[in-house]
């Protein structure tokens, strides 16, 4: 349907005190304040109002827990908005923590609270806190932001409030001074000392008991007679090879021993080999 | 007791000299591997490395030992007929020297 233009404004200026007029309120809301095991309407009852603010604070003390119930409505009906809330505000510190209306599609609404769902910093507040009730929605109708009440926290003289740990904070923390364990240090001299004397004499007693089992001493002579060379060679290389290990274990590194070593131990296996031909030759004619 | 004093003298008697000379050699270096043990004990295990590679030395020698005894021993000829006792003698020094390298190079 085309309107024509010169209507328009004049239409709109009709329907705008209409639109505008309606907003978010409350009625019939009471606030019940009930004290642990007293049971459904126990408490006594407050009323309170959409527009003023009560004239003394409520208190809440230790287990005790605060019952509100009132119809949100906008307009003339009771609707459900879109928010219904009750702000809590702490002055001291411009804490707030909101808490939501359970509200069905009538507007009737309730909210429970104790003390155990407040911020443990209204726990210890020294001002009454302020309490507001926030009704708002889609569409044009005012919202509504009421500071309905005040409350002030009492605590309990039974349990005293336990304030929760700071959290964590990611700074730097302090300085570790770690003590190192100590080196590991040798065994006093006297004892390395005397267990290397114990080691090394234990060598003439074999020496010496291999003397006296006969230790085959009067066959050197033999056997250097037979082939010096070979002989003499081979115990001259095994020596040799030793004399390498014990460079190698002070002075020189790997790449400087390996190829002494080689050239000694082809010596040594040359050699050897002949002399022990000859000494075979002996034991085969049964004189070892 | 006499059990003991029989067959030492069994061992005594029986055995050749040179079986007896390779027992020695084996008993000294049992010696030497328990004093370095006591001493490992006694004044701790620092340079861990070296207390190893001292008594591996020992007890690697006395399992080449007792290699070259079980070849040469005349009565274990029946084992051992491709191997003569100057082979056994042989691979034993070079064992020994290779023994030896390894352990100077890990003390």
């Amino acid at each position: 349907m085309r309107l024509p233009s010169r209507l328009v404004l004049p239409l709109l200026a009709l329907a705008a005190p209409i639109l505008a007029a309606t907003s978010w309120s409350f009625e019939d809301a009471t606030l019940t304040i009930q004290g642990k095991g007293s049971g459904v309407g126990g408490g006594a009852k407050e009323k309170l109002s959409s527009s003023t603010l009560t004239s003394q604070p409520f208190a809440l003390n230790g287990a005790e827990s605060l019952k509100i119930v009132l119809t949100t409505t906008e307009g003339k009906s009771g609707k459900r908005p879109h928010q219904a809330f009750l702000t809590l505000h702490e002055q001291a510190t411009g804490l707030e923590e909101s808490f939501a209306f359970s509200v069905k599609d009538n507007g009737k609404a309730k909210l429970d609270l104790s003390q155990k769902d407040l911020p443990h910093q209204f726990l210890t507040s020294s001002q009454p806190i302020k309490a507001s009730i926030v009704l708002a929605s889609f569409g044009s109708s005012t919202p509504l932001n009421h500071h309905t009440f005040d409350l002030t926290i009492g605590s309990d003289s039974a349990t005293p409030p336990s304030i929760p740990s700071p959290p964590e904070r990611y700074t730097s923390k302090p300085e570790i001074h770690h003590i190192f364990r100590a080196d590991p240090r040798s065994p006093p001299k006297v004892l390395s000392l005397f267990f290397t004397l114990a080691v090394l004499a234990a060598l003439p007693v074999l020496l010496g008991a291999w003397l006296y089992l006969g230790g085959n001493i009067d066959h050197v002579g033999k056997a250097f007679g037979a082939n010096p060379l070979a002989h003499g060679l081979f115990f001259g290389s095994i020596l040799a090879m030793e004399g390498v290990f014990f460079l190698y274990y002070t002075t020189w590194n790997l790449f400087q021993t390996l190829p002494v070593a080689a050239v000694v131990g082809t010596v040594a296996f040359v050699s050897g080999s002949r002399a022990l031909t000859e000494v075979q030759e002996r034991r085969l004619a049964g004189e070892r | 007791q006499d059990i003991v004093e029989t067959i030492w003298q069994n061992y005594v008697d029986k055995t050749p000299q040179r079986v007896k000379l390779l027992d020695t050699f084996m008993a000294f270096l049992i010696v030497v591997g328990v004093l370095q043990f006591v001493y490992c004990v006694i004044g701790g295990n620092f340079p861990f490395n070296a207390f190893l590679s001292g008594f591996s030395a020992t007890v690697g020698q006395f399992v080449l030992t007792a290699s070259l005894r079980m070849q040469t021993n005349p009565e274990n000829k029946a084992d051992f007929r491709s191997i003569s006792h100057e082979r056994a003698f042989a691979d034993f020094v070079f064992g020994s020297l290779i023994l030896h390298f390894f352990c100077v190079n890990f003390i």
